[in-house]
């Protein structure tokens, strides 16, 4: 009989701490990711994402509670879970005198690959991160973004269902960010699940499936990026565009109590709503009943910079 | 894996994700050449990888980072001209007649001397800075979440030494054959020297990767690098010795069992430090404990035997007795470091303890925990001693020679005591450090100190408290003091026997102290293995669909 294959999340952490000394760098830390998506984990530094994301690679032990990848603990069975991850530090440091195909033969090697097996996987690897004119070069010659590309490479040279990628793009130049961006995309549209963490808030946006935001080592927050945007609307900021003089306009948003912040510029006013969006609809028909040629509502979208602004305080440990 | 993934194969090339144009303009490195390609090279290529396929991936690695290293090349250059140059003054000062005199143990004296510094000096200290700089710049973290063990990784910082032992041995090997040509020396001399040389070059090597395991931080690190330095030296001095005033001479014939025995026990200490750096960097939670105590169990067989063989060889009860000091010491020093281990056992451990009735009897006491690890060595211990002690009875009954007045049975005793009370004081003391600080072997190395210089200062101290000066004679008060003990032990007055029970009697009595203690460690029980282990377990040994 052939056996199942894991249909629960991919990675998951269950009410996960981690003290070091004073600090609580990790605290009852809990989320689930699911197969083939992609979850973005933002925080200011020292929010303790390193640090889950090092104890979910087996690299670090959790003072309480437990971390799965495909429902295998990297607490008691690191053995079992490194062969499914692959883990990109946020730096890495490599070896003297080696070149970038030494570099990933010998992770291939020990990661059990072997003859046409590994071949094949190496020949892949080059080609995906684009490594191949650099193979015979040492690594200590190589650009930052060239030992980001290699640094992936070892991770997903033996193939691994789970990637787990730390500040992926930190110190890359614009290009190189947007390679890594399609990088991500590419492997996600494998069926690979990864878990980003990264300060470049609008790329996490576009590639993730999910964020997680943490703060002084507390999940502060754990959905979409447009259900957080929900959740996070006690105000929304709107701009309409008016047919004609703005006046009235302006006289029927004046004695609506929820709206605030009203800005006229040529026929575009913007104002602010508080309250959810049954306020805004509120607004809309107040508008319409009094007339006001309104040619175009737009709520303006808050960016994960704000969501992540609005969620955080800024505190570190 | 992807043996159907489109991007694999010739095609993958021109689909690079990042939209390069090197696929065109770069062949593949050499490291990739292609696995169905036709010819000799193709197949030269092919049974190559199918050979390097079974070696450790370490040794690969250091093996290709070596041979382009500025540091390997002027060792092995300044090996090679250090040999030439002994070869050509050796020629030159015995010149016209070098093939007649016997110059070959004189030559011998240098070829040693450049062979050893290269093995004792050189390869150690590359294989401590080798691992501890895997720990120190973190690539040892990127090597520990491949599959390779903790036990892989050791032995293939200790595989690619051997072969630096090797690359360096075989520049000198031309030198050892022009040895062989002259005379005054044989080949057997010479093989039992370059024995010498490597066997202590393992030996220190094995040491060396098990200190670096030690060294968290540069100044951590730069102090045992001394330290390291320092047992080179006092090695290189000592082996010296042995091979200068006993091989060389040509006084060792007679003697091959001691150097076998030598070489045996070398070996095991070897494996000893090999596994003891690999529990050092293995995951916390597995058990790091139980091969360990194996080694160990495997090493006081060895030694027993050793001693047993030697005692009819020599003729001489002495050495059964002297043997078990020796092995009262290795189990005390043992003892210290097994009573800084965890007391929690990881969920992973505990789906390994033993299980039945039976095996829980037999095994408790090889599992982790500074409880069972003090019983393993107590009770270890003790069984070494009974076994020498028959060993001493047979021996003394069939008339083999008797030097002290103390019989093996007493001497046994006091041996017994002395390693119960002293490892249940170090073990008592350290016990609110290690529940306040966590496990470690600092304290118990520290309490072991304490208890070591105090029993030999506090009955000096009585003494001199009561009489004003310390004593000549051997009292009952000098029974706490171990140095005085042994020396009387092994003087033709002997050890009384009342003392020697009364050493046992208190070494019981701090043992059953210290029992009050272990129930906890011995009442754990087996947990279940988690059911998607082991259908992960089922899904890795399934047949491969493809």
């Amino acid at each position: 009989m052939m056996p199942t294959p894991w249909q629960g999340p991919m990675l998951e952490l269950q009410h996960v701490t981690r003290v070091f000394g004073p600090t609580r760098a990790v605290d009852d830390v809990s989320f689930l990711v699911p197969k083939g998506s992609v979850f973005g984990y933002i925080g200011p530094n020292g929010a303790g994402k390193t640090t889950s994301m090092r104890i979910l690679a087996t690299l670090e032990l959790p003072t309480s509670g437990d971390a799965f990848v495909e429902g295998l603990s990297s607490v008691n069975d690191p053995d079992r879970v490194r062969r499914r991850l692959g883990f990109m530090p946020d730096h890495f440091s490599t070896y003297s005198d080696t070149s970038c195909a030494e570099y990933l033969d010998f992770f291939a090697r020990s990661n059990g690959l072997v003859g046409r097996e590994r071949t094949r996987r190496m020949r892949w690897v080059m080609d995906f991160t684009g490594l191949r004119a650099m193979a015979e070069k040492p690594i200590n010659g190589l650009s930052k973004g060239m030992r980001q590309r290699l640094c992936l490479g070892r991770a997903l040279i033996h193939d691994p269902s789970v990637l787990i990628l730390d500040e992926p793009a930190a110190g890359l130049d614009p290009r190189a960010r947007i390679e890594l961006r399609q990088i991500i995309r590419s492997l996600a549209a494998e069926g690979k699940t990864i878990l980003v963490s990264s300060h470049i808030l609008s790329e996490l946006a576009e590639i993730c499936d999910r964020v997680g935001i943490i703060e002084q080592g507390r999940l502060l927050a754990n959905d979409t990026v447009s259900a957080l945007r929900m959740k996070s609307q006690f105000h929304q900021d709107l701009i309409i565009l008016i047919d004609g003089p703005t006046d009235g306009a302006l006289d029927s948003l004046s004695q609506l109590p929820c709206v605030s912040d009203v800005r006229c510029t040529d026929q575009t006013i913007s104002f602010r709503v508080e309250g959810g969006p049954s306020k805004q609809i509120q607004v809309l028909h107040h508008l319409c009943d009094a007339r006001v040629p309104v040619m175009e509502y737009r709520v303006v979208d808050e960016s994960l910079e704000d969501l992540f602004m609005k969620l955080t305080s800024g505190h570190v440990q | 894996m992807n043996d159907s993934d489109p991007k694999l194969g010739a095609e993958a090339s021109e689909s690079n994700v990042l939209g390069g144009t090197s696929a065109t303009l770069h062949a593949y490195p050499s490291l990739a050449l292609d696995p169905d390609g036709e010819g000799f090279w193709a197949r030269i290529d092919r049974w190559s990888e199918r050979v390097t396929a079974w070696l450790n991936p370490i040794l690969l690695k250091e093996a290709r980072q070596s041979l382009k290293s500025k540091q390997f090349l002027v060792t092995f250059f300044c090996l090679l001209v250090a040999s030439c140059a002994w070869t050509m003054m050796g020629i030159i000062f015995n010149a016209p007649d070098v093939y007649f005199l016997p110059t070959g143990d004189t030559m011998m004296i240098g070829y040693f001397l450049i062979l050893s510094i290269s093995l004792f000096a050189f390869v150690p200290l590359f294989a401590f800075r080798s691992l501890a700089a895997e720990l120190d710049e973190g690539t040892y973290e990127m090597l520990a979440i491949t599959r390779l063990s903790a036990w892989g990784i050791v032995t293939g910082k200790m595989n690619s030494s051997v072969l630096q032992m090797l690359i360096y041995f075989s520049a000198i090997v031309p030198c050892l054959a022009f040895c062989y040509l002259l005379r005054g020396i044989g080949l057997p001399t010479i093989a039992l020297v370059i024995a010498i040389a490597f066997i202590t070059a393992l030996v220190l090597t094995a040491f060396a990767l098990m200190l670096s395991t030690l060294a968290q931080g540069r100044t951590l690190q730069t102090f045992l690098l001394v330290g390291l330095i320092a047992v080179i030296g006092f090695v290189e001095f000592g082996c010296c010795g042995i091979v200068f005033s006993a091989v060389l001479t040509d006084q060792w014939s007679g003697t091959w069992f001691g150097f076998l025995s030598g070489f045996l026990m070398a070996g095991s200490f070897v494996v000893l430090f090999l596994a003891a750096a690999s529990a050092r960097i293995a995951p916390i939670t597995e058990n790091r404990s139980t091969r360990l105590r194996a080694i160990l169990f495997g090493q006081q067989v060895l030694w027993i035997m050793m001693l047993s063989y030697a005692t009819w060889t020599v003729d001489e009860v002495e050495i059964i007795q002297l043997g078990m000091m020796a092995l009262g010491i290795f189990w005390f020093v043992v003892g210290v470091f097994t009573c800084g281990e965890s007391v929690e056992l990881s969920p992973r451990v505990r789906r390994g303890l033993p299980a039945t009735y039976l095996t829980r009897m037999l095994f408790t006491w090889w599992m982790p925990g500074p409880g069972t690890g003090f019983m393993f060595v107590v009770s270890t211990a003790l069984s070494g001693l009974i076994v020498m002690t028959g060993v001493g009875q047979i021996a003394e009954a069939w008339h083999v020679r008797r030097a002290p007045d103390t019989l093996s049975v007493y001497f046994a005793a006091m041996m017994a005591g002395y390693l119960l009370a002293y490892l249940g004081t170090v073990r008592l003391l350290a016990m609110p450090f290690l529940k306040r600080f966590g496990p470690s072997f600092i304290p118990p190395l520290a309490a072991a100190l304490v208890v070591v210089f105090a029993a030999v200062i506090v009955p000096a101290t009585v003494d001199v408290a009561l009489h004003g000066e310390i004593q000549s004679d051997y009292t009952v008060v000098h029974a706490f003091d171990w140095m005085w003990t042994w020396d009387q032990a092994l003087s033709s007055g002997g050890l009384s026997r009342v003392i020697a029970l009364l050493i046992l009697a208190v070494g019981v009595l701090i043992l059953c102290v210290n029992l009050i203690s272990l129930f906890r460690e011995f009442r754990r029980r087996r947990i279940a293995i988690p059911t998607r282990v082991i259908q992960d377990r089922e899904a890795a040994a399934a047949p491969d669909p493809v």
